[in-house]
């Protein structure tokens, strides 16, 4: 096993592995501690909700290379085209897809107008 | 069942190995295969893809790692960044087990279920379990957690192989599938006036947290968020 292996090996145990597996074990310690429907997970379900939320947004402002060539409003269009059509249909699968639909047609579509 | 359940049901466990004929996995698949794609556009061999799939089983701090290791920057650093990408993890796994996890057995099947916990099983719980009994909620997600990973891990190998063949603008859309099925989710699992308080303080706040604290970002918007939203929700609560 070269070096180059095996420093790659040490950096995804120990700081990818170990270092996201702690707070995963910090939350198995925290729900033997708190009342099942307390008040304080309902907090916890509160910034988890408000962190997922905030990801997506970050993922929309700040993307990822693969998403670098689209437009903003692409992005932020999916997310608005996800939901509208969720609410309209009351249904989840078709909201992803009209996200997905809502990329093709900006990038496809519309951005060539512009 | 009318006697107490003090035993876990494991014949739930391939029942729940079914759950991943589902949406949640369909999205998933799609970002596994970028992640695939993106390790190969990196310069690495395939194996660190599915290593880091199978040890820290969250798609940001993968992505984090492999791009630190390149930069060679050093283990204590990456440790650090990878752990803030991680931190979200901890009320997800907390949630999860206070729906799911028997009162009075042992704590192995717990921390054993809290690897395969993110976003998706988080999603996935608030979704399924509830009209399950409760000794076959642990075993269900963790029979889902599994076959998940399993498919994922292939999904890393598809789009490894596969980069290139895809036009460019669709593997963009299939890579931010994962992002709307997440947002969408948050709507679909909304009950109380705090889960819609908590979604727009998220999505409010995070604009500003990215420029003043870039580095806790996520956690600084997801705790002063919640926590507002909490209140305003007992507030209306107390009040309706």
């Amino acid at each position: 096993m070269s070096t180059e292996t095996g420093q790659l090996l040490v950096a995804i145990f120990v700081a990818g592995g170990l270092a996201t597996y702690v707070w995963r074990a910090l939350g198995v310690y925290a729900a033997q501690k708190l009342q099942p429907d307390g008040e304080l997970l309902r907090w916890l379900s509160c910034v988890a909700t408000a962190i997922v939320a905030a990801l997506c947004v970050k993922l929309a402002l700040a993307p990822p290379d693969i998403l670098k060539g689209t437009l903003l409003v692409t992005r932020l269009g999916a997310y608005g085209a996800g939901i509208a059509v969720y609410y309209a249909l009351a249904n989840a699968p078709a909201g992803v897809g009209a996200a997905f639909a809502t990329i093709i047609v900006m990038e496809q579509v519309v951005r060539p107008l512009l | 069942m009318s006697t107490e359940e003090t035993q876990y049901d494991w014949s739930a466990f391939w029942q729940g190995a079914t759950g991943v004929f589902s949406l949640a996995g369909l999205v998933m698949c799609a970002s596994f295969l970028g992640f695939g794609a993106l390790v190969r556009g990196m310069g690495f061999e395939v194996w660190p893809a599915l290593l880091t799939t199978a040890v820290i089983w969250a798609l940001p701090g993968q992505v984090v790692l492999l791009t630190l290791v390149t930069e060679g920057a050093g283990l204590l650093a990456t440790a650090l960044a990878v752990s803030f990408t991680a931190v979200r993890l901890l009320p997800m796994v907390t949630l999860v087990l206070a729906r799911s996890a028997l009162p009075g057995t042992g704590k192995a099947p717990l921390y054993f279920l809290a690897h395969f916990i993110a976003v998706t099983l988080w999603v996935l719980t608030e979704q399924k379990v509830a009209q399950m009994e409760r000794a076959r909620r642990l075993p269900w997600l963790t029979g889902l957690g599994c076959c998940l990973m399993v498919i994922m891990l292939g999904m890393n190998v598809a789009g490894y192989y596969l980069t290139g063949v895809l036009p460019l603008v669709v593997a963009a859309a299939l890579a931010f599938m994962s992002p709307c099925f997440f947002f969408i989710s948050l709507f679909t699992n909304a009950r109380a006036w705090a889960d819609y308080f908590a979604i727009a303080a998220g999505v409010v706040l995070i604009p500003a947290c990215m420029k003043l604290v870039p580095d806790y970002d996520l956690a600084v918007a997801g705790l002063a968020g919640g926590t507002l939203a909490y209140f305003v929700g007992r507030a209306v609560r107390g009040a309706g």
